[in-house]
Order: structure tokens, then C-alpha cells, then sequence
């Protein structure tokens, strides 16, 4: 498989502080993975994010986008590679209208009004937000800001999509439409993403998830993997999502759970056909 | 502040909306000069009939334009009696306590008066036909010349526009801000002026720094979307100067020349 994004041996210390904020961290993203970085507040993950995109340089170790290697002079070839949606909906919003937000990354390649026009439309299409294409920001919802800092992203055609903690400011609703919108977009277009969070929630649908703690990578495999360690994350200070917690404490209750469910879906389905499997026994 | 509708759009698909900013840009400039041109009852009388042309071709409601000129009425009005007062020329037309009031100092005045409200009707016409963010693009056009001397026209522009976006954001903001430093005891609404001017230091601190901390992330996701400055950059909004635009300047400098054979 392609790698998409390679992390070698990374370290980085902040200036006047005696601890690495990270250690040695080393992974790899394959073409069309969609990698969740899971951590607690100053497990790294920020930090993180913030060498990806080239706005910290390492102090030692490597980072290749796409085959380029990361430093000072390909940092500009770096970005091109790669669409970026940060936390705040309303700091990356730069233009004035939906559309002119969209554009603003195609003006800055140098792309014409043509072109413009038709990757203005389609980007939006793919979010869901063509109804919206003359609306200012501050009469946009969170959830519906995010959409369009995730079209202004993929309009510029990025290899690499990464989130940067950008659910975390939204409500639920908001949060369900940003991976709502992310999760079709990779089935339909194939596309890379690295999600930073810390919302364990957010985890139950990606491919492969890292979690991070203190600087370093603790666990690394298929969200089924990394729940079976339960007590751990919780440790770590992550919150299990409510699915998992519930199928879990029932099983310590003696309810013969079958699995320990990732998502609502799966334990309420569990849960109505064991209500009726043992109404059955019941009966009997 | 409410009730002032300088600086407010009003959409709508008038004559006047369809205008490109340009043409209003320049009408309201060489209207600011041709205003001083006109002295005498057909010079104004013209200027009058074509401010009323304008208006009426915006569609903007009269009501709604005389609602918001209200705040600056007792200024125009002010200007009136100033110069009733304090202009001596001609004949006394009345006297009352030592006052006395000339016919020339009449006159005067309602035609001092009358430029200035003339003067408010049509840049005020201009911000309700042109959004924010054409008026930009105008002023960006209209001053490229300039670049050739190094002033960073699309910068300021870019800088403007980025303004006009934060405006509503930072509004919202000041009011959380208010309810939240209210919340806490604060008080901005009651008590001596000094008292208050140090309450709105919890306003403004909190505000400041959460501006700062905004602009660094958007400067971020700028950088991020390639933002390297104006070179090599496309233009997403173009302006189309149109027949209508030739012809309404044309309009204007016809209006340019009979207010100077009129004048006298």
C-alpha cells in the first residue's frame, strides 16, 4: 500500500520547557486510511497536528507527506498536499459569503474563474451546502461552518485531509454532520484522513486509531483493539463512549452481553432482541 | 445607534444596485465636489431633482431613507440657524429681542443646509445598494493604480474585507462577553461615568485578547490555504463595467458642466 503520510522517530520540545511534549513518535498513514489520533489534553496530539502541517519543526526525525520530505523550503509543496480543518469554525472562516470562503484558497493557487466556479460548486455539493452558497457566516450554524471549511479544504484537492479537533466546538448534532459529511466523502472520493481528537466517540469509525498519552504512542490498532482496553484509556483520562460503558457495566451485572458495542446502533439492536430472548425464556 | 441606516445594505435588483461599485465610488466623489458648485435656486433645484432621480431609481423607500436620516437632521438643522444667525448680508426681514435676520442669511442657510443633506442622501444611497464587500472590491480596482508606488492595495483591501467578515462575529462576542462579566456583578449600565469607564475594562480586556487570539488562527488557516500575499493570485469576483456604467458617468459629467453654466 501507497503511504500517504510517514512519521519518522519525531521528537519536539517546546522552548524553555524540560519535558519532550513529543518522544519518539513513529507511524504511518496509508492512501485512502482513515487514522483517528486519539489523546487527552497534553498527550501530544496538538503538537502533533502542528508539525504535520509545518507550523513547528521538529527538533529531531523526520516527516514525508505524499513522498516530499517536510523542512523549511517544501513547506509551501507540503500544504498543497494537504486540507486542513481546524477547531474553531468561526477563525478559518475568511471570506465574506459560503462562496467567497471557498474561494479564497483557489485564488491563492492562482486558479481560474472557470475552474473557480466549477470547484466552488462541486466542493460544496460534496458537504451539502450548495443552498448556501451566498449565506454570510454568522448566519451559518457551527456544524454548517465546519461543512464549509471542509469544502474550502477538498476544493483545493489535497492527497491528505486532516482534522484538527474539529468537532470539538460543535454540538452534537454539529459533530454527527462533520463525520456524517467526512465519512461520505472517503467512501465516495477515497480520500486520506488523520483525525486528531479527544473524544474516544470519534474513534469507533476509523480505520486504525492511535492513542497518544504524555508524548508517546501507547496503543496503536482497529478501534476493536484499542477498547478492549477499557480500564486504560480511562486511566489516560479519554471517556469510553456511552455504548461500550453500558454493554460493559450490564455484563458485570450478569446480562449476557455478546459484545461489548462500539456504537448505539449495535447495543440497542443487542439490547431489544435480548429483551425479547429472555421474555421468551420467560414465558417458556 | 439604531435607527441609523448609513452603512446598511438593503438588497434589491434595482438600476442602482446593478451599477458596478466603481461608478458609485466615482458618483459619490465627484458628487462631494459638484455639490460645491451649485449657488443659486437652478443649480440647486437641478442637484435636487437628480438626487431624487437616484433615490428613485434605488427603489429604496422615501419613508425609509427619511427614518434613517433622522439622527442627523438637528445637525442639518443646526447648520441652518447658524447661519441665519451670524450672516449679515442684505435686507432685515425681521427683528425680535435684538436679533436680526437678513434675507440673504435665510437663503444662506436653506441652501447650506439643503448641500448637506443632499451630500448625506447620496453616500448614504451608495452603502444601501452596495454591499460591504463590493464597495472593496471598488475601492481595490479604483486604487490598483497606486501600486505602482508600493502602497499594498490588495492587502488593505484583503484587510477590509476581513474586518467587514469579523464585524458580526466580534459583535456576538462583546455581547457573550457582557452577559458573562454581568453575570459576575458587573455593572455597565448604572452608576457615574467613571465607574463605568473601569467596568467596560472587563468588556474590553477579555475582548482584546480573544481578538488577538482569533487573528493568529486565522492567520494560520490562511497560510494553510496557501495565502503567500498577492502574486500570482486570481480574482474570484470580478468586476464587469457595463454600457450602463459609461453611460451613467456620462450622465455625470453632463450634470458636471450644465451646474457650471448654470451657476452664477
Amino acid at each position: 500500500m501507497e503511504v500517504a503520510v510517514r512519521v519518522d522517530d519525531v521528537s519536539f520540545q517546546y522552548a524553555n520547557e524540560q519535558t519532550y511534549a513529543l518522544q519518539n513518535i513513529s507511524f504511518q498513514v496509508y492512501k485512502g486510511e482513515w487514522v483517528t489520533i486519539v489523546g487527552h489534553n497534553g498527550s501530544g496530539k496538538s503538537t502533533l497536528a502542528k508539525l504535520l502541517i509545518g507550523l513547528l519543526p521538529p527538533t529531531s526525525g523526520t516527516i514525508h507527506v505524499c513522498g516530499i520530505p517536510l523542512n523549511e523550503e517544501t513547506i509551501w509543496d507540503v500544504r498543497e498536499q494537504l486540507g486542513i480543518v481546524f477547531q474553531n469554525p468561526d477563525n478559518q472562516f475568511v471570506g465574506t459569503t459560503v462562496q467567497d470562503d471557498v474561494a479564497f484558497g483557489l485564488e491563492n493557487r492562482g486558479i481560474q474563474k472557470e475552474e473557480m466556479k466549477k470547484r466552488i460548486n462541486e466542493a460544496l455539493k460534496k458537504v451539502k451546502m450548495e443552498d448556501f452558497i451566498h449565506h454570510e457566516p454568522h448566519r451559518l450554524s457551527g456544524g454548517q461552518k465546519q461543512r464549509v471549511a471542509i469544502a474550502s479544504a477538498i476544493a483545493l484537492q489535497p492527497n491528505v485531509i486532516i482534522l484538527d479537533e474539529a468537532t470539538s466546538m460543535l454540538d452534537p448534532s454539529g459533530k454527527k454532520e462533520v463525520l456524517h459529511v467526512m465519512q461520505s466523502l472517503r467512501r465516495e472520493h477515497d480520500m486520506t484522513v488523520i483525525s486528531i481528537t479527544h473524544d474516544l466517540n470519534e474513534v469507533a469509525k476509523a480505520d486504525r486509531v492511535i492513542v497518544m498519552n504524555k508524548g508517546k504512542i501507547v496503543l496503536e490498532g482497529t478501534p476493536a483493539h484499542i477498547f478492549s482496553y477499557g480500564e486504560k484509556l480511562e486511566e489516560m483520562g479519554l471517556d469510553l463512549p456511552f455504548s461500550l460503558q453500558l454493554s460493559r457495566r450490564l455484563k458485570n451485572n450478569g446480562i449476557p452481553m455478546t459484545a461489548d458495542h462500539l456504537t448505539m446502533e449495535g447495543l440497542v439492536s443487542e439490547l431489544w432482541t435480548l429483551y425479547s430472548a429472555m421474555s421468551n425464556i420467560v414465558t417458556k | 445607534m439604531n435607527g441609523m441606516i448609513i452603512g446598511k445594505y438593503v438588497p434589491g435588483d434595482s438600476f442602482i444596485h446593478r451599477l458596478d461599485p466603481r461608478t458609485k465610488l466615482l458618483l459619490m466623489f465627484i458628487y462631494v465636489f459638484i455639490v460645491f458648485l451649485a449657488n443659486n435656486g437652478w443649480t440647486y433645484g437641478i442637484l435636487t431633482l437628480f438626487t431624487c432621480l437616484l433615490l428613485f431609481l434605488s427603489r429604496i423607500p422615501f419613508s425609509f431613507m427619511i427614518r434613517g436620516l433622522k439622527p442627523v437632521l438637528w445637525v442639518i438643522v443646526f447648520t441652518f440657524f447658524l447661519h441665519v444667525l451670524l450672516t449679515k448680508e442684505g435686507h432685515i426681514v425681521f427683528q425680535w429681542l435684538g436679533i436680526e435676520v437678513y434675507d440673504k442669511a435665510i437663503q444662506q442657510g436653506a441652501f447650506i443646509s439643503l448641500r448637506f443633506l443632499l451630500l448625506i442622501v447620496v453616500t448614504t444611497l451608495l452603502t444601501l445598494t452596495t454591499t460591504p464587500i463590493e464597495v472593496t472590491d471598488g475601492m481595490e480596482s479604483l486604487l490598483s493604480p497606486l501600486k505602482k508606488w508600493n502602497v499594498p492595495v490588495h492587502e488593505l483591501a484583503l484587510m477590509m474585507s476581513i474586518s467587514l467578515r469579523f464585524i458580526p462575529t466580534l459583535m456576538e462576542e462583546t455581547e457573550k462577553i457582557m452577559k458573562a462579566q454581568t453575570a459576575r456583578g458587573v455593572d455597565f449600565s448604572s452608576g457615574p461615568l467613571q465607574e463605568r469607564m473601569k467596568a467596560m475594562t472587563a468588556l474590553l480586556v477579555p475582548l482584546f485578547i480573544s481578538a488577538f487570539k482569533r487573528a493568529e488562527e486565522l492567520a494560520v488557516a490562511m497560510e494553510v490555504r496557501g495565502y503567500r500575499g498577492s502574486q500570482n493570485r486570481t480574482k474570484w469576483r470580478e468586476l464587469t463595467w457595463g454600457r450602463i456604467d459609461t453611460a451613467f458617468m456620462l450622465f455625470i459629467g453632463l450634470l458636471a458642466i450644465a451646474l457650471w453654466l448654470l451657476r452664477s
